[in-house]
């Protein structure tokens, strides 16, 4: 299993080398790689979940008598739920591109490169082995983001990458300092993590610095209130096949970095940071629900619905209750396919030369009814329609933090009736209405069987889970409660 | 310290002898071609790093008190000094706009400049590393002027004559403040005659190595000394560019780690003025590398700000004999990162070396695309400055991860020491860096402009038959990439070595 546990992590970026190596201007064959290798991840994450095949170790020495880290990987339910939502959503990125990205030589290797960081992220159980993952992920979403999208996609996906990095950069400070106060406190020269939250440092003042440092760098990634300034501009004009990867589950990530480095490493710090977390969550799921009602590109809307959506879940973290975290979980799981399902819309409309402008939208449905529906199942999903997967996630999180604070979550709930409302609003200006002059006289097809495959994985998905949550809560049983255990 | 004996010279007598045989080799008649100078280039250089490698390091000895043989650093650097002559002169082979221009002068240049850098790397009196730095200084200045005819050749080597002789002119006349103030130019015992003599001079010696720092600085090109180091960069051809950043550039630093490790009782007077120099050096080095439009001189400004990330460190070395375990760290930090530094300077310019037929002057807007066009290429260039930038799990991170430990390690180590402000410097400048590293990449691996799919077809068919003619940029290419790769993440043996010194 340990060879399994490696294999999962590598066998994307190898296969990048290979494909980059060997691809060079073969464009069908390097897509058909790629597509083949994000499958079989797939494939083999799927048996393991299902099979139950964790909680998995594997320590190796690395460096430990002069730099103080280890080559330690550990496998829980948890991270296994959000790795497998990682592959699956590669594949879903890789078939809203297909078609539209012409260089496949260069954009799959850099899409299975994203997808190797981001297993090794929701693996490693060493700090720099984390940040080291951290780092590989950020630089070839960062090309892809660069070289595919429209003509703003340089500069949106250079804030990005500058906000990204230099908060990277204090984390790797604030590790470091991590590293060195616990060696002064139990001379024991270690970054493994579950090391350092058996005895977590008693220095307060640092610890604070720390924390925050490391919240910063998650927050960022989150994109939480008020960190959040990279990510509209960055989902607006990114290419959407890149975008899935970075919202859906990059997002994940730092949701994850908090709940299992942040809290757990500085239980005092946290404690106190509870309010202060909550209320950030809070009014940042509102905030972006309100600018969400207010643009005027579809495309942005998406992206404040998703940071909305990632900000509630902050919300849950700091409530720290048991239904809260599976609540977190679950909403990690339905976000990231929900907005997969909202990016592969518009992918499939800047397919049909529609960049998502509302004012140039109207009365699709009349052209593309598949669309229509398709289009129709994501946003009711969005907005947490029982009986889909973010209605769960949503239920639980609330319930969970009125047992902290009823101030906040009363806040954040609201964010679920703007929901409706700039869900509403935007399928009704691209869907309704009358025809717009320039479709009337163009041919507009409807979905093809690529795009109908895609569309029909993301929605049994989203009905599955919202049916039967517990193939999602099961698994991470454990993971959550071994949380518990920190209590805030 | 014990007497050695000749043989342990053999790795100086064969590149500093074995430059007067390749010039001789170079005259002898019949030969036609500058092949057998070559390969005599090539066989001297590895005997000399087989000799290096199998050497026992675990007994230091010192030959007539001016140089130190058999030590950790210099059986590593010593041999990363003969494996860039090699590199170098490889390049040089396969370089398209030399081609027909090298002959056996050169390659004597090349091995003298080697000579010199060893010299220097290993010295421990004043004189020697005179020697040492002016034969290697001396050498490069001939190298860059190499094809006069070429654009800004001259230029450059005027500007590196005049700055280096300044240099020069500085660092001695250091040498002799600290000879009248201590009677002596061996270096360790430089500190115990300030204490122990009465008829010392302090004054005169704390002005001397102050200008000693400020000659080694002119030769590391930190601010304020730097000027010279983006003409040189963009003026000289890329071989010569990359031996100056992988060789001449160390074996300077490895001297004034050297230095600063013997002087170490005095060291922390000039604490407040390499923090400034290395301060600066991030900064300015940053600040500039954003403003430039020609790779070149990117490079050589982010080389300005790495140096600077090294001075920061170098000048936390503390006097105290209980913080030897603190000294080491620092030490070893600053080794690696010019291990790595090599390493990843001489991938750059192998790169650029094997694009010199697509452009030669080094405007970054020549190189669009061509990462896409060459996918070995690319994926080497993207390795090197991914790792220059400091990415994970290259070379270029660990060394810099080693030297905010080092610098993090005050705390535990040193009493009210502020590294908080230095630190954030560092930050911003790797930031800072990311910006320009980020562009050049950008650069690199954009659509050429105007594409097609069959020119990208026929040039990777192309591909195989330009690496068959330019083997020595794709050897270092390949042997370098490896090398980034493996020096991260296998750094752990290297690093005990530079500890335990």
């Amino acid at each position: 299993m340990f060879f399994w546990l490696n294999f999962i992590i590598y066998f994307p970026l190898i296969s990048a080398i290979f494909i980059w190596l060997g691809c060079n201007g073969k464009n069908e064959l390097a897509r058909s790689l790629t597509l083949s290798v994000v499958t079989v991840e797939t494939l083999i994450l799927t048996f393991m979940y299902l099979n139950g095949a964790f909680p998995l170790n594997y320590e190796a020495s690395w460096m430990h008598e002069t730099l103080g880290f280890n080559y330690v990987l550990r496998l829980d339910g948890f991270s296994l739920a959000l790795i497998l939502l990682t592959s699956f959503l590669g594949v879903i990125s890789t078939i809203v591109s297909w078609e539209r990205v012409k260089n496949w030589g260069s954009y799959g290797p850099l899409l299975l490169g994203t997808i190797t960081g981001l297993v090794g992220v929701f693996t490693a159980y060493d700090l720099i082995l984390f940040y080291t993952f951290w780092e590989i992920m950020l630089i070839p979403i960062y090309f892809m983001l660069s070289f595919w999208g429209d003509k703003n996609s340089k500069q949106a996906a250079l804030k990005f990458i500058i906000v990204t990095v230099f908060s990277s950069l204090l984390m790797l400070l604030g590790l470091i300092f991590l590293c060195f106060i616990h060696y002064a406190e139990t001379n024991e020269f270690t970054l493994n993590i579950l090391d350092l939250i058996n005895s977590p440092i008693k220095d307060v003042t640092a610890a604070k610095w720390i924390f925050a440092a490391m919240f910063i760098a998650f927050a960022v990634k989150i994109p939480l209130f008020p960190f959040h300034f990279w990510a509209p501009d960055t989902y607006k004009s990114g290419e959407p096949g890149a975008i899935i990867l970075l919202s859906g589950a990059m997002a994940n990530a730092g949701i994850y970095g908090v709940i299992r480095f942040c809290v757990p490493l500085f239980p005092e710090v946290s404690s106190v940071f509870v309010q202060m977390g909550m209320a950030l969550g809070a009014f940042g799921t509102v905030y972006a629900a309100l600018l969400a009602i207010k643009q005027t590109n579809i495309r942005s809307v998406f992206a404040y619905s998703s940071i909305s959506h990632m900000n509630i879940i902050v919300v849950a973290i700091f409530a720290w209750q048991i239904e809260s975290l599976n609540g977190a979980a679950l909403q990690l799981i339905a976000h990231g396919i929900s907005i997969a399902g909202l990016f592969t819309i518009v992918s499939m409309l800047l397919d049909r030369n529609k960049d998502g402008n509302m004012q140039e939208l109207g009365g699709l449905f009349k052209k593309m009814p598949a669309l229509g529906l398709v289009f129709l199942v994501y946003i009711v999903a969005t907005i947490g329609m029982p009986g889909l997967a973010n209605f769960t996630g949503e239920a639980l999180i609330l319930a969970g933090s009125f047992k902290v604070s009823t101030v906040w979550p009363s806040l954040a709930a609201i964010s679920i009736l703007l929901s409706v409302i700039y869900g509403v609003r935007v399928y009704g200006k691209s869907m309704w209405g009358p025809l717009k002059n320039a479709d009337t006289s163009t041919l507009v097809l409807d979905l093809n069987a690529r795009e109908k495959a895609m569309s029909a994985m993301l929605i049994i998905l989203l009905f599955f889970i919202g049916l039967y949550p517990n193939i999602v809560l099961e698994p991470i049983h454990n993971s959550i409660a071994t949380l518990m255990k920190i209590g805030l | 310290m014990m007497s050695s004996n000749i043989l342990d010279l053999l790795p100086i007598m064969l590149t500093g002898l074995g430059g007067l045989l390749v010039l001789l080799i170079g005259v002898w008649p019949g030969v036609k071609s500058s092949q057998p100078a070559y390969i005599t280039t090539i066989i001297l250089l590895g005997l000399a790093i087989l000799y290096v490698l199998r050497t026992d390091s675990s007994n230091p000895s010192e030959f007539e008190n001016l140089i130190r043989l058999g030590t950790v650093t210099t059986k590593y650097f010593w041999a990363l000094f003969c494996l860039g002559g090699i590199f170098t002169v490889t390049l040089a082979n396969s370089n398209k706009s030399l081609s027909g221009e090298i002959d056996e002068i050169f390659y004597s240049l090349i091995l003298f400049a080697v000579t010199g850098a060893l010299v220097l790397s290993s010295s421990v009196d004043l004189l020697a590393s005179f020697i040492g730095m002016e034969l290697s200084v001396i050498s490069i200045l001939a190298l860059i002027a190499w094809q006069p005819k070429r654009f800004g050749a001259i230029e450059a080597a005027i500007k590196f004559a005049i700055t280096a002789t300044i240099g020069a002119a500085i660092f001695l006349l250091g040498i002799a403040l600290i000879y009248s103030g201590t009677g002596t130019t061996y270096i360790p015992q430089i500190v115990n005659q300030l204490q122990a003599n009465v008829h010392s001079i302090p004054f005169l010696v704390y002005i001397g190595i102050g200008l000693i720092i400020a000659g080694i600085a002119f030769d590391i090109a930190i601010v304020p000394f730097h000027t010279w180091l983006p003409d040189v960069f963009q003026g000289a051809s890329d071989p010569v560019v990359a031996f100056i950043g992988s060789v001449g550039k160390i074996a300077m630093l490895i001297f004034l780690l050297n230095f600063a490790i013997m002087v170490q009782g005095v060291w922390f007077y000039y604490k407040g003025l390499i923090w400034t120099l290395g301060i600066l050096s991030i900064l300015i080095g940053s600040i500039m590398a954003l403003k430039q439009n020609n790779l070149r001189r990117i490079l050589a400004y982010s080389s300005v700000s790495h140096f600077g990330y090294v001075f920061l460190v170098i000048a936390t070395i503390s006097p105290n004999s209980q913080d030897q375990v603190f000294n080491d760290l620092v030490i070893e930090s600053a080794m690696y990162y010019g291990l790595a530094y090599s390493i990843m300077n001489i991938v750059c310019f192998g790169v650029l070396n094997f694009l010199n037929k697509e452009s030669s002057s080094g405007k970054l807007a020549e190189y669009r695309g061509l990462g896409r066009k060459y996918p070995i290429l690319g994926f080497a260039f993207a390795l090197s400055i991914l790792s220059l930038a400091g990415f994970p799990p290259t070379a270029g991170f660990i060394a810099k991860y080693n030297l905010f430990m080092a610098l993090i390690a005050q705390q535990n180590f040193l009493s009210n020491s502020s590294m908080i402000f230095p630190l954030i410097i560092a930050v911003i400048g790797a930031a800072i860096s990311i910006f320009y590293y980020l562009r050049v990449l950008i650069t690199f691996f954009n659509k050429p402009e105007k594409s097609n799919s069959a020119d990208l077809n026929i040039s990777s068919q192309n591909q195989t038959i330009t690496f068959n003619s330019s083997f020595g940029s794709v050897f270092t290419m390949i042997i370098g990439s490896l090398s980034i790769v493996f020096v991260g993440l296998a750094a752990n043996p290297i690093i005990l070595a530079f500890l335990n010194r």
